[in-house]
């Protein structure tokens, strides 16, 4: 029998229907045809577009930032968020990244188009040996081998610090010049701007890729049980190591990405509380999620400028100047207790519900999500 | 002929305890095989000793003459050995779908590149397991909730997701720990039709683990008999249910109604 004509001839293609699936392949598309899902998209993309015409340079540079610090925090994302091995070390992994990039120019005068890959693949191989220690132990101890792995990488960072002040008479942390990209140069926070938001998108995309395939999959399975992973074929050692691998890759390239963007880089900057923030922003934006790292970025670069501007404007800096550092850390731990009680799903758990409210409008029924979060 | 699957004196300890006491037998051709035995006879830790996540201290468990030994537990899994579990351990937050596909996992391997950019022979790979876990989604009439977050489903039905996603890795050799504890009476009958299903179309060696005296009465060909680590019986139903050693094991309970020795587990 033949079958009806809707099925068939690709020129009726946009006219099916799109709930209409006849392949796999369609059911398995990043962006299946939705009229709002479509809608969000483009709105998306255009207020991406034209943010720099919206906001002024001040506001520009913090996206900026936020943007770098959205590329680390997937990296963490993946092995924390997404395989559960917690890692408190994500600074070490930026600081290789930064000192590879800047090292590099350094040395042998190599721009941010070859030392981006490079502090890539330097930060993978940092991370994965850090993540050699995954395979024999978990939880709260693997996270003090991560934290021992920084303090390795702050130290050696020192030494090489001290090392140029002596044989190049520099000022200690290294500086380097606007990047160049080959094609173009990234002069204006604007050209950053865009080149940023591009590489991120291109990032999310890699990794929203990486997390429905089967690599996703068997990070997410390790997370869950280990066990049951390994009895069906998974090797978790592997992918326990890929995954610090992949968190190590992403870090460097956030690292090298923000040693051009401040036009240097010093081994200071690369604390403690540095990993402790990347952790907030997979906390706040939600753990194992990609929209969730990315917001979660935003967030924690963006909450304390927005304080100090809040600030500013009630024409308070008088009074309060002196406790404004203070003032912004605990307005960053009381919105991280905050969501650990009650939003543990973060900020794209959040938006979760927001669309679910809205799609099933005019129904209040919160019914368990038939559909898996994406 | 070589016997798919060989447990050849296995002993498998826990510092003073003995678990698995020299036990021995062999799976092959399509034998549908009870292991029964009461609460701690060692049923789960035997499993685990053939899925390699136990070691045995002596003996050893061969796969198409194949010696298990020493290898890792992964690739005893690639190797042909499918097990579903005794509480399901499924992966929470993924669906069911995704669940079956991570036993698929090793058809479908592909550089990290390939994953990220997702065109090509990976998605082409993706999308032709994709099709098989669909045929398994297909024989358990999972159908409905195929899209749903495993933790919200039902035990009864996490429990046959258990045993779909074994099926998806197209093992040699099933396992099976009590696939059928905490389902309802119509549920069990579900699941015996599925375990006759499985036989039917599969052709493969299952080792069963089973309380429920009345379904492996009905369904086994052959049941082995643990009891404190120790074989005690292996053989035909009526030849078991017979055996005075079977009866002392489930002490107080005679052969007709040796339904259950001890609770649910
Ligand atoms: N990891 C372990 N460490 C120490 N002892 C263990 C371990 N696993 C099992 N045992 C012991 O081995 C014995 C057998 O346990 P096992 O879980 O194999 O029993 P079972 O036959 O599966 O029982 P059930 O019907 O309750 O599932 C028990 O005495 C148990 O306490
Ligand atoms: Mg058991």
């Amino acid at each position: 029998m033949q079958s009806p004509p809707v099925l068939r001839g690709r020129s009726r293609r946009w006219r099916r229907s799109p709930y209409l699936r006849t392949d796999y392949r369609r059911e398995l598309a990043l962006f299946p045809y939705s009229g709002p899902r479509l809608a969000v998209i483009a709105v998306t993309v255009l207020l991406v577009a034209a943010y720099p015409f919206l906001a002024d340079a001040y506001w520009l540079g913090v996206i900026n930032l936020a943007v770098i610090a959205a590329i680390g925090a997937l990296g963490l994302q993946i092995v924390t968020g997404m395989a559960g091995q917690l890692s408190l070390g994500h600074a070490a992994f930026l600081a290789v990244g930064g000192f590879f990039a800047a090292g590099l120019y350094l040395h042998l005068g190599l721009p941010l188009w070859i030392a981006g890959p490079a502090a890539m693949l330097a930060g993978a191989t940092v991370g994965a040996i850090a993540g050699l220690p995954a395979l024999r132990i978990r939880g709260f101890y693997l996270g003090i081998t991560t934290l021992a792995v920084q303090y390795v990488i702050i130290a050696i960072g020192l030494k090489y610090q001290g090392y140029l002040q002596t044989s190049f008479g520099t000022s200690g942390s290294l500086s380097l010049p606007i990047p160049d990209l080959g094609l173009f140069t990234l002069t204006s926070t604007m050209d950053w701007y865009y080149f940023l938001v591009v590489l991120t998108g291109v990032v999310i995309l890699a990794v929203t890729n990486l997390k429905r395939s089967a690599l996703g999959r068997s990070l997410l399975a390790v997370r869950q049980r280990e066990l049951a992973a390994e009895a069906l074929g998974v090797n978790v050692a592997r992918v326990k190591i890929t995954a610090f691998a992949l968190s190590g890759a992403l870090g460097g390239l956030a690292g090298a990405l923000s040693a051009y963007y401040y036009r240097g880089v010093g081994i200071e900057d690369f604390d403690l509380l540095l990993s402790v923030e990347y952790l907030a922003m997979i906390i706040v934006g939600g753990l194992g999620s990609i929209l969730g790292a990315v917001l979660g970025a935003v967030f924690v670069i963006a909450t304390p400028l927005l304080v100090g501007q809040l600030i500013a404007v009630l024409g308070l800096e008088g009074v309060l100047s002196q406790h404004l550092r203070a003032i912004e850390l605990a307005v960053f731990a009381l919105t991280m207790i905050g969501f650990l009680l009650f939003e543990p799903d973060g900020l794209a758990g959040v938006w979760q519900r927001l669309k679910t409210y809205v799609t099933r409008w005019p129904f209040k029924y919160t019914a368990m999500s038939t559909q898996a979060k994406r | 002929m070589i016997p798919t699957l060989e447990v050849d004196k296995v002993r498998i300890t826990f510092g003073g305890i003995t678990a698995v006491d020299d036990v021995s037998f062999d799976l092959s051709g399509q034998e549908l095989v009870a292991l029964i035995g009461p609460n701690g006879a060692g049923k789960t830790a035997l499993l685990n000793s053939i899925s390699g996540i136990y070691r045995p201290s002596s003996g050893e468990v061969r796969l198409e003459g194949r010696s298990l030994n020493g290898v890792p537990v992964h690739k005893i899994a690639t190797g042909g050995v499918g097990r579903a579990f005794q509480h399901a351990e499924l992966f929470a937050g993924l669906t069911v779908v995704d669940n079956l596909m991570v036993g698929r996992h090793r058809q479908l391997k592909g550089s990290l590149l390939s994953m990220a950019v997702r065109v090509g022979p990976y998605l082409r790979r993706e999308v032709a397991q994709r099709a098989v876990v669909e045929e398994v989604i297909d024989f358990f009439e999972l159908e409905q909730v195929r899209n749903r977050p495993v933790s919200s489903l039902p035990f009864g039905v996490q429990k046959l997701v258990g045993v779909a996603r074994a099926l998806c890795m197209e093992p040699r050799v099933l396992l099976l720990d009590e696939p059928s504890s905490g389902l309802t009476r119509q549920e069990k009958e579900d699941f015996a039709r599925f375990m006759l299903r499985i036989r039917h179309d599969r052709g493969l060696p299952m080792l069963w683990v089973e309380h429920d005296m009345q379904m492996v009465m009905d369904l086994a060909e052959r049941i082995v008999v643990l009891d404190h680590g120790v074989k005690i019986a292996d053989g035909a139903p009526d030849a078991v249910a017979e055996n005075p050693a079977v009866r002392t094991a489930y002490l107080g309970v005679d052969d007709t109604e040796m339904t259950r020795a001890g609770s649910p587990g």
